[in-house]
């Protein structure tokens, strides 16, 4: 059953899957091809300088790459449910709910994790080629909140497409926005160092968001 | 998990308030306040102020030893002639520049010669630093200093020198350096560095770093090997932030501060550590800014109550004047302390850091929280709801007031 679940939720996704996943490389290696333009054109001290005395990862382009691929790959996995009304044909399959929600939700993490690992692997292999890794270091520290608000922004999404009627949307949403500004409030780099615990356990918590959506659709809360 | 969902809900919607809506009170009431510019006259020994009043009309005048206006005010020409080291050019233009002042023969070159701006923003301190750093050739073949092309860092133990172009460790500079940090007892972690990366300058005085017992030393490569001092001071001085300066006149090293927020100019000649007499100043809360002439030095220290200047001599650097002020609420800001309970900000003007921060609590919105706990008391019991959720809401309006009270009404479930 769960195999046949995660096929379920891997043939609604894999064409956005494939699509971020083709837009996570070619942002990165774009990235990387402006840092290799930069040692051409000026040498790789010059890159060095700018990092250290400028602050610049030379990675900013990436951002809100996360965020988007996040937003994407949750309404492709959680819409169709929705709109489709297939929502009550999979919650009456012969599987616990609670179970099957958690597998919806990790195929959907899981993919996400893919891209992210890809594409800060692109970046972290480059960045180690060229600089020591103490940079390096601070290069993907800078990067792992702009991760994080992809996982977020997925998580919100789909405990919005779940939900059964619109005012709860738009409180999810509202919500959803404020916490995602959090994440891009400060540019300096390595600012969110000190709050990755808090990060990170909130990231779990929102998984929570969806349950609440799935159990409220089944009691019949609905437009 | 319908509970769990419930709570994270509304923890989240006091969370978001708790940002957005003094942030937002904030765009709508915005307060600024701009600091009065001053100056110490050499002529008649005053602190001058120049200060644009809420009637937008500049005010300048003197202030006595104690830090009182005086009677009477200046207009901009009398300004002029009072402060000949800030406005020597308008002097010059007016042929009323005088050949000396205070006994001391003074001129256009003098004064641009004797003249620097230093300037410390908590903001440069309060941030997580790369640890690799940039080390300048002090002494360079061809005169004109030039970009770093090393980078040193801190591993085992030892320093180690790395060449920017090849990404590869320089084995026989990093032993020398590494020898000297041992040779001097310079104790890892390192605590605090300041170092001016920058071939615009007139010359290259590497680094000043204190060492994890809070000594300090000046460091710099000079044709390639190591230069290294630490600098005498009292056992009771424990170095926690340094600035390195590197002025045109070539006096000053640096300037220093302690544990206890005592600060101090680090002298070139004899690496002599001077306290100076302005207070106790918190440079990883104060901004710093010093003003240095011919004459003196004007020390302003800017925190988040209030700004104080200090005027020091040029050469002793005893305490000439001094002046404060401090910052007072605006009717808005006043008004906000009865609205919020209190204020959640993720980053600052003092630091580049991101973290939640929980500040300005007022027991004045205990007042608006009372009576948004019994609206919110009455609401629920014509809703319906149980005793217990009833009573847990009620309580936590009246800790969060109207941050908890806004999720709570709307959040129907």
């Amino acid at each position: 059953m769960e195999k046949a679940l995660i096929f379920k939720e891997w043939v609604k996704t894999r064409m956005v899957f494939f699509i971020s996943l083709a837009l996570a490389v070619c942002v990165a290696l774009y990235a990387v091809l402006m840092m290799k333009r930069l040692i051409e054109l000026k040498g790789v001290d010059h890159l060095w300088l700018i990092m250290l005395l400028k602050d610049n990862s030379f990675i900013d382009i990436i951002k809100y790459v996360p965020l988007v691929i996040g937003l994407a790959l949750g309404v492709a996995q959680m819409a169709p449910e929705m709109a489709q009304k297939r929502l009550k044909l999979t919650l009456h399959l012969p599987y616990p709910q609670g179970k099957l929600v958690g597998l919806m939700l990790l195929t959907g993490l899981v993919e996400l994790l893919v891209i992210f690992v890809i594409q800060a692997l692109i970046i972290g292999i480059y960045d180690a080629s060229v600089l020591p890794s103490e940079l390096v270091w601070r290069v993907m520290l800078t990067t792992l909140p702009w991760y994080f608000a992809g996982f977020t922004a997925y998580l919100f999404v789909t405990s919005i497409c779940l939900e059964g009627t619109w005012a709860r949307r738009v409180i999810l949403a509202l919500l959803g926005i404020a916490v995602l500004m959090i994440f891009f409030l400060q540019p300096a780099l390595e600012a969110y160092n000190g709050m990755m615990l808090i990060i990170l356990i909130t990231t779990l918590l929102l998984t929570i968001l969806s349950f609440g959506s799935i159990a409220r659709f089944k009691e019949g809360r609905q437009d | 998990m319908k509970k769990a969902y419930n709570i994270l809900l509304i923890a989240l919607g006091i969370v978001v308030l708790s940002w957005f809506l003094p942030w937002l009170y904030s765009i709508v009431f915005p307060t600024a306040a701009s600091d009065p510019f001053v100056a110490y006259s050499p002529v008649n020994d005053r602190m001058i102020v120049s200060e644009t009043g809420d009637d937008k009309n500049l005010a300048i005048y003197s202030l006595d030893a104690d830090g009182n206006r005086e009677d009477g005010s200046y207009t901009k020409e009398q300004r002029d002639s009072l402060l000949p080291q800030i406005y020597y050019t308008q002097l010059m233009a007016r042929e009323a520049l005088p050949d000396t002042i205070a006994g001391i023969e003074v001129g256009v070159a003098a004064f641009k010669h004797s003249q620097w701006v230093f300037s410390a923003l908590p903001r440069d301190i309060n941030k997580v630093m790369p640890e690799v750093y940039l080390m300048m050739e002090s002494m360079p073949a061809r005169i004109d200093l030039e970009d770093p092309k090393e980078v040193f860092r801190f591993r085992d133990g030892k320093v180690e020198f790395i060449d920017m172009e090849t990404n590869a460790v320089i084995e026989g500079r990093s032993k020398r350096f590494t020898d000297i940090f041992n040779e001097r007892g310079f104790a890892l972690p390192m605590r605090a560095y300041s170092a001016n990366i920058t071939s615009r300058k007139p010359y290259d005085e590497g680094y000043l770093m204190v060492d994890a017992n809070g000594d300090l030393y000046h460091t710099k490569m000079q044709a390639g090997r190591p230069y290294m001092m630490k600098v005498n001071k009292p056992d009771s001085v424990n170095v926690a932030h340094v600035y390195i300066m590197e002025n045109i006149d070539n006096r000053h090293l640096g300037i220093v501060s302690d544990e206890n927020h005592n600060l101090y100019v680090l002298e070139r000649a004899g690496y002599r550590l001077i306290p100076l007499p302005v207070g106790k100043v918190d440079p990883e809360k104060e901004k710093i800014s010093i003003v240095k002439n011919i004459f003196n030095w004007v020390v302003k220290v800017t925190g988040p109550e209030g700004v104080r200047w200090t005027a020091l001599d040029s050469d002793d650097y005893h305490r000439l004047a001094s002046y404060s002020k401090t910052y007072t609420e605006s009717a808005s800001q006043k008004a906000a302390t009865y609205i919020f309970p209190y204020e959640l900000s993720f980053t600052s003007v003092s630091d580049c850091y991101a973290s939640p921060r929980f500040e300005y609590f007022s027991w004045h919105a205990i007042f608006l929280n009372v009576v948004l706990a019994v609206i919110l008391f009455v609401v629920y019991r014509r809703r319906g709801r149980v005793a217990p959720c009833i009573a847990a809401c009620s309580v936590i309006t009246l800790i969060f007031g109207i941050f908890a009270f806004i999720p709570l009404i709307i959040v129907k479930n």
